[in-house]
């Protein structure tokens, strides 16, 4: 078991997310940086489970640290690994390593700072966080109180059941993501997106400028939308007299809501795009420029409040390249002892 | 508008969007819905999951299993074989909610607003019954409670429905707030273009309101068997009818809800036939009013 000894700014239980509730409305949730997660628990011997909700396999749970704070102590011992933002972790004072499985031994106190690049770290426990699962995941979906611990971020005092432990996890101990893999956070990031289905209602300088403009993520972003600061985006004239009439005459409004999945790029009324994340709701009223790719959602995930990112436009078969080369790097041949 | 023929767009690398046309037409949201059944029985290798919305059905797959050509393919080839509108058929299930018209909360949230944010904010009901020509806010609340409403599609809000009524003799529409509310309490009842929603829970919204209901379609804490383990209470395709109840009845079923004695009003025999539906709206003249 792991005790909470403080929160921070918000800690919560997710893995990968689940799946089948977006016909009700109810997001995938889960890390908002897969790929963080699931090397940590690659690195711990647990299932990382499949990219960005895949049904049966959410992964085993872990916890997700938004930009500072979280500290805990290991009721038992305790295999984990760190990985996403650097937030200088330490283990009884000691700086730890990221990307690296530990031993976290009886009543030692692990404790995560503020966040110096990246805006999400990971912890993964050999075993998993053993919350109830609720439509197939132990996500969390604080806004909507369910999945996770309770269905809030932690506290103090909060104690975290872990699932099964293997005898010999310890040997598992100083295994390593290969240094080459070891995502960098910092400076101006680069964000891949295949256009979207409503891209040809911007102007066209409009969707030049979207992919030109180094935007910066707005402070009041979250899981359920990462708001980008930057130039305010026009749109065609001669807006049809249908949607004048059916979704009224702002000109980001489309007539009916469409589906709108993770990813999603909508720029209510030309001003802050908005990329949904993994706990936005299915559906959106607004055009979408664009749809950031699966893989790069993890990338979106570890930018800081006021980070520059730009978005990069890439063909559709480029972004299931991107796909495949990333599953390829889940699996034993990307760690080291 | 319909499209002659469905209109595919890639979401990124793993989501198909399938358009069957951009008008308000309940139409589009039955082929939406017909074909988000026939790909559950045709178990498509490679899909995830499909979310109808209002005229369009967006499909997750895993593109590792299946190429985006080939799910536009299989899609184009289950459209086919689901023939013309007509042919649909889906199972509805029929929801009664008691529901008290012109209540004192949603008056006092518009008083909020309008002492707030806009105090030229006209009352809502008052508002959209000007706005439709109706003779006032008690000929809104005959028109809304008298037809059917249609869960075309859940979102924004996990279990929050978008309605549309089923009797074009309801058919309203009103503009949203602009700017949008703060606080909305939780069951209330409104509408924005033309559809109407239960809010599940407290949040900020933008629709015109005019009613609420003390029955949950929310529930975290599973307490009631109508959800079936569920935390949300519907799913698209089932039907709604709002009772226009007194304030009494209106705080009985408020104290049911609360001890855990409440019983959902249900019924789950019925399937809905779009021909049947279109042939009974054919008889109607859509000009009346209750």
């Amino acid at each position: 078991m792991l005790e909470i000894v403080a929160g921070g700014l918000q800690t919560t239980v997710q893995d990968m997310g689940r799946q089948g509730g977006q016909c009700l409305g109810i997001p995938p949730s889960g890390a908002q940086d897969g790929f963080a997660l699931r090397i940590a628990n690659l690195l711990v011997g647990n299932s990382p489970g499949g990219p960005l909700i895949i049904r049966d396999d959410p992964g085993a749970a872990g916890l997700e640290i938004t930009m500072a704070g979280l500290k805990l102590q290991a009721k038992t011992d305790l295999l984990v690994a760190a990985t996403g933002a650097d937030m200088g972790a330490t283990l009884d004072g000691v700086p730890v390593p990221r990307w690296q499985a530990f031993m976290l031994r009886q009543g030692q106190l692990l404790a995560f700072g503020m966040a110096t690049s990246g805006a999400r770290a990971y912890l993964a426990v050999h075993g998993g966080i053993d919350v109830p699962l609720y439509l197939g995941s132990r996500a969390t979906h604080v806004r909507g109180r369910f999945g996770g611990f309770n269905g809030r971020a932690l506290q103090a005092g909060d104690i975290l059941p872990i699932g099964q432990i293997r005898a010999d996890s310890d040997t598992l101990a100083g295994r390593q993501l290969r240094p080459e893999l070891v995502p960098s956070y910092g400076g101006a990031q680069e964000v891949r997106v295949v256009r979207g289905p409503e891209a040809h209602l911007f102007d066209g300088a409009s969707e030049t400028a979207f992919y030109a403009t180094a935007w910066q993520l707005n402070p009041k972003s979250d899981r359920t939308g990462m708001r980008f600061i930057g130039p305010e985006l026009g749109f065609r004239p001669g807006r049809p007299r249908y949607l004048i009439e059916e979704a009224g005459a702002d000109p980001s409004n489309i007539v009916i809501d469409p589906g709108a999945p993770v990813g999603t790029i909508q720029v209510p009324s030309g001003v802050e795009p908005i990329v949904l994340g993994v706990d936005a709701p299915s559906v959106g009223g607004y055009a979408r420029i664009g749809i950031v790719i699966s893989t790069d959602m993890s990338i979106i995930g570890q930018i800081q409040p006021l980070q520059h990112a730009a978005f990069v436009q890439i063909s559709h078969d480029d972004s299931v390249a991107a796909l495949k080369q990333q599953e390829a790097l889940i699996s034993e041949s990307s760690v080291v002892s | 508008m319909i499209f002659d023929e469905a209109n595919f767009s890639p979401g990124g690398d793993r989501y198909i969007t399938v358009e069957f046309g951009n008008e308000m037409n309940l139409e589009l949201n039955f082929m939406a819905q017909g074909l988000a059944g026939a790909l559950r029985e045709a178990g498509t290798k490679g899909l995830v999951e499909t979310a109808p919305c209002f005229a369009s059905l967006l499909v997750h797959y895993e593109p590792r299993d299946i190429s985006y050509g080939d799910m536009v393919t299989e899609l184009k080839s289950l459209i086919g074989s689901l023939g013309s509108t007509d042919e649909i058929e889906l199972d509805s299930r029929l929801f009664t909610f008691e529901t008290l018209y012109l209540d004192p909360w949603t008056k006092e949230c518009i008083d909020d607003y309008r002492e707030k944010l806009n105090p030229d904010k006209e009352y809502d009901p008052d508002f959209v019954a000007r706005l439709n020509g109706l003779e006032d806010r008690h000929q809104l609340v005959r028109v809304h409670s008298s037809s059917e409403y249609w869960v075309a599609s859940l979102g924004f809000w996990p279990g929050l429905p978008f309605l549309q009524p089923l009797d074009p003799r309801a058919m309203i529409t009103c503009p949203k707030y602009n700017p949008p509310r703060t606080w909305t309490p939780q069951g209330a009842v409104g509408m924005g273009g033309s559809a109407s929603s239960i809010y599940p829970v407290a949040t900020p919204g933008g629709y015109q309101l005019f009613g609420r209901t003390p029955v949950p379609i929310w529930d975290p804490n599973k307490r009631f068997d109508a959800f079936e383990g569920d935390i949300v209470l519907f799913r698209p395709g089932d039907r709604i009818k709002f009772q226009p109840v007194t304030r009494a009845d209106y705080d009985d079923a408020e104290r049911k809800i609360e001890d855990g004695s409440y019983l959902y009003n249900i019924v789950e025999y019925q399937r809905f036939s779009v021909r049947n539906y279109q042939s009974w709206v054919n008889k109607l003249d859509k000009s009346e009013r209750f």
